[in-house]
């Protein structure tokens, strides 16, 4: 377990922990930066959660593999696989979206695409249906012609190399026979299932369910996306992993 | 929607050996056969646990090949349907020649 108060790094320290809501610019080998607006007071790596933090504090969990290893020491070496980073926020553990600069590019950890700044979504028929964020960063796909599928993709691309699962939690007023989520090459499907390449089926549930998709095989940009008929599917998280 | 078959493993085939189990879906609607088979298709109700333990319930599909290898196949089968398609326009009869029969057989009638 690796303990600081700073915020920062160390001298002896092979790292650099940084907030702030853009990548830091002129960043060196392994700083990581935590997309967040609220201040870091200190940070912790740990494979389990800190008991009794002070407000904005991170942890960042980690594990035995990670999109983005690190020699935590400039002198020997503790080899530190991150997961993912959460900070406690007003009496909370938030998810943040970290990422780490290795040789000259900043390599993600976990990503988020709800809840997320960077991803907006659209309804690729408006006729059909129309996307909603909520005041809690989830994201709600509705359809609002009867007997019609709408889909809803990200704006944005976004590459899984070196990502293994796609993990998505939901409610569904609807479920029906082709309703899902999942990613995709281009945002112009219709309605279908054999627009994703990967993709999960939405069951009708009031109860927020997760469900994960393997993406290990799938080593290129895609859009993420989702297809509901006759109600509507609210995204409460859709997440990427190593 | 086609009938595909799936092994003890959920992985896809489009013919039967006797063992697999069949599956109607429209997730593959317009692939080919090389496609198909590079897939897993875990149905509703079931779970395929991945070689480093993680666990997916169905309905689950994706593919258990190299996505751009599918990708690949994909679009030569594409490819190959357009060639068909562009030989089999070019042998057909002219719109032109079909209307001249047409009001030669039109013009015939009042003779």
């Amino acid at each position: 377990m690796i303990f600081n108060m700073s915020g920062g790094g160390g001298a002896a320290l092979n790292f650099k922990v940084m907030g702030g809501t853009a990548e830091p610019s002129n960043p060196a080998e392994n700083t990581i930066w935590i997309d967040t607006d609220a201040k870091i007071t200190g940070w912790l790596f740990s494979s389990h959660q800190p008991e009794n933090p002070a407000e904005g504090m991170v942890w960042i969990s980690t594990g035995t593999s990670s999109t983005a290893p690190f020699n935590a020491l400039k002198k020997n070496g503790i080899t530190v696989y991150p997961m993912s980073a959460k900070q406690y926020i007003n009496g909370a553990w938030v998810n943040k979206t970290a990422k780490t600069y290795q040789g000259g590019k900043w390599v993600d950890w976990v990503v988020y695409v709800v809840p997320s700044n960077t991803f907006s979504w659209f309804s690729n028929n408006t006729v059909r249906g129309n996307v909603t964020k909520n005041n809690d960063n989830s994201v709600t796909v509705n359809c609002t012609s009867t007997n019609y599928y709408v889909m809803a993709f990200t704006n944005q691309s976004f590459d899984l190399t070196g990502f293994n699962k796609m993990i998505v939690t939901y409610t569904s007023t609807s479920g029906y026979s082709m309703a899902a989520i999942g990613v995709a090459t281009s945002t112009t499907g219709t309605e279908a299932y054999n627009e994703y390449i990967a993709y999960t089926k939405v069951n009708k549930t009031s109860t927020p369910v997760t469900a994960t998709i393997n993406i290990s095989n799938i080593n290129r940009p895609v859009y993420f996306g989702a297809t509901e008929f006759n109600g509507s599917i609210t995204i409460k998280e859709i997440r990427l992993e190593v | 929607m086609r009938t595909i078959y799936i092994d003890s493993e959920f992985k896809c085939h489009v013919s039967n050996d006797g063992t697999m189990t069949a599956v109607e879906t429209d997730a593959f609607d317009g692939k080919c056969d090389a496609y198909i088979e590079g897939y897993r298709f875990v149905p509703d109700g079931e779970t395929w646990t991945r070689s480093d333990g993680e666990v997916f319930h169905g309905e689950m599909v994706a593919p258990w090949k190299d996505f751009a290898e599918l990708d690949n196949a994909q679009r030569e089968y594409e490819r190959q349907l357009l060639a068909e398609y562009e030989a089999a326009l070019a042998e057909s009869v002219p719109l032109s020649e079909l209307e001249a029969a047409y009001q030669k057989g039109v013009n015939s009638a009042y003779d």
